[in-house]
């Protein structure tokens, strides 16, 4: 059974400008005491998650839904246990794989079958279970001849097809999809969402972050609003999506 | 099965009890061997993508530095190159790797930037895959080794084996640079430089071209050099010397330092290097 669990979730940046970040500072302002001792140590802090109490279910499908730089991103590297909070508690049990950025983590210079290989190994595979599945994961990509090529030479959406297959491969239990994940041609879009309907009936948690609402609407049942690293709405995806959102049926949670 | 099925992050646990977890965190890394081996191999080949010679671009630019160096500077000390050619060649294969060491230990987490904030998985792996990686261009280099030994005639014995202990805490040495070094240069990233700098400067300090006993009287310089011992285990046995029981000792002291500076950081910092990244 898998499930997810946060509780008073608070998470801060520290922002170092170019300055703030060097040693020199450090050294500068202890050795000039603590007249602008106190500048250089009060750090500027970007707040990206703000007390968020969320509790998701076996088998459900969570939107994460807001504007750009509301916290959607940093909430799902949360719960691939990437970001560690600050403060509050976080739960998560299954097998997680996040999927967020289609050709970070792969290694250009390696061939197709090296970065399944790669991904394998960090989702948790063995070697001997990635060899044994390599063939499905590449007829799944349908890069044929492209997968023995270094994956520098891949275009956007073909390591989009090369990321989703293998991630989602790994028989997960709870899958963490960013947006901009699902860009690819409307072929591989129409096979990627019929492997994400198969993995939803399985029951496993879906949590999807995205700002197409068709996409939204044919994949999730239910809905998190995020603004300004708050959890301003949770409930029903129609409901969190429409514009005017009824109070009476959406939990309201205080801020 | 390797991944965790269950993930528990409290914030308030943590902070009463930085230290536990660490250990086990590490270990967990420590078995996810299929993974640093694999990062660790293609980041060698990669560095070398393309190129006709590979990775045996090591050997044979170190093989041109080391008979230049040979020749040269036997004369510059007076000594027959048979004598002073395996000296060097072993002097110089440990210290690039313990420049690697330094310097690729300073970026061990920068260097993971894509990795660590995609995947997740102990950060520990990074500091594995460094060091594996290290051991193999090592491996390369070691053809020189075994080359010069022979045609200088130098024959070790059975002391001989005792360099591999020697190279073994020399590696775990390694391993506690590229914790405390890559914790460190990923929140302050003037280190980098820092070290790139310190290496430079500590190849004239530590005898690696010249011998300990260069420095008659003055001899100290060098056995207050943690580097000296570090090579010296592995060195001495190589080139007939024997065990250095004395140089062991230094260096397992010095380990056990390393380690526990290590371990303190990593209990500490270790969920913050995504922050910083």
């Amino acid at each position: 059974m898998s499930s997810i669990r946060l509780a008073g979730v608070s998470l801060q940046f520290p922002l170092y400008g170019g300055s703030a970040r060097s040693l020199r500072n450090r050294i500068v302002s202890s050795a000039t005491g603590g007249r602008i001792g106190s500048d250089a140590r009060s750090r500027v802090c970007v707040e990206a998650l703000r007390n968020i109490d969320v509790a998701i279910a076996h088998g459900e499908r969570v939107a994460l839904v807001g504007h750009n730089g509301a916290g959607k991103t940093t909430l799902l590297r949360v719960l691939a246990g990437i970001y560690v909070p600050q403060a509050g508690r976080v739960a998560v049990s299954g097998k997680i794989a996040p999927l967020f950025d289609i050709g970070l983590g792969m290694d250009g210079e390696a061939s197709g079958y090296d970065n399944i290989r790669l991904r394998g190994l960090y989702l948790g595979l063995s070697r001997r279970q990635i060899e044994s599945r390599i063939d499905e994961i590449a007829d799944f990509t349908e890069l044929g001849g492209f997968l023995d090529m270094p994956i520098r030479t891949y275009s956007a959406g073909m390591q989009t097809r090369l990321s989703f297959a293998i991630c989602t491969s790994v028989d997960p239990d709870v899958l963490l999809l960013d947006e901009g994940i699902l860009a690819g041609d409307a072929a591989f879009m129409a096979k990627a969402q019929a492997r994400l309907a198969a993995f939803v009936a399985r029951a496993g948690i879906l949590v999807l972050a995205s700002h197409s609402d068709s996409l939204l609407a044919s994949l999730c049942t239910r809905a998190l609003r995020l603004e300004h690293g708050r959890l301003v709405a949770d409930g029903p995806l129609a409901e969190v999506l429409s514009p005017t959102p009824s109070p009476s049926t959406l939990r309201s949670i205080p801020a | 099965m390797s991944n965790p099925a269950m993930l528990v992050h409290d914030a308030r646990l943590r902070r009463r009890h930085p230290w536990r977890g660490a250990v086990a965190d590490f270990v967990r890394g420590i078995r996810l061997a299929e993974l640093w081996l694999t990062m660790g191999w293609y980041d060698v080949r990669q560095r070398y993508s393309r190129s006709v010679f590979g990775p045996f671009w090591v050997t044979v630019s170190l093989a041109v530095f080391v008979a230049g160096l040979g020749i040269t500077y036997a004369a510059l000390f007076r000594v027959p190159v048979v004598a002073y050619l395996p000296y060097v060649t072993v002097g110089m294969v440990l210290w690039s790797l313990i420049t690697a060491l330094l310097n690729e230990g300073a970026a061990t987490f920068t260097g993971a930037t894509a990795a660590i904030k995609q995947m997740p998985a102990p950060i520990g792996i990074h500091v594995l895959r460094v060091v594996w990686r290290n051991l193999i261009i090592l491996a390369h280099n070691a053809v020189i080794v075994v080359l010069v030994l022979i045609a200088c005639g130098v024959r070790p014995g059975w002391a001989g084996l005792a360099a591999v202990p020697g190279l073994v805490i020399l590696l775990v040495n390694g391993i506690g640079w590229s914790v405390t070094l890559g914790l460190v240069g990923a929140r302050f990233r003037d280190l980098m430089p820092l070290v790139a700098n310190a290496t430079q400067m500590l190849l004239f300090v530590t005898p690696v071209l010249w011998r300990a006993e260069d420095l008659g009287d003055r001899r100290v310089l060098a056995q207050l050099n943690p580097l000296f011992h570090l090579i010296e285990i592995v060195r001495a046995p190589l080139l007939g010397g024997g065990i250095p029981v004395g140089s062991f000792g230094v260096a397992l002291t010095v380990t056990a330092l390393n380690l526990g500076v290590a371990l303190a950081l990593y209990a500490r910092l270790r969920w913050r290097v995504a922050y910083w990244l």
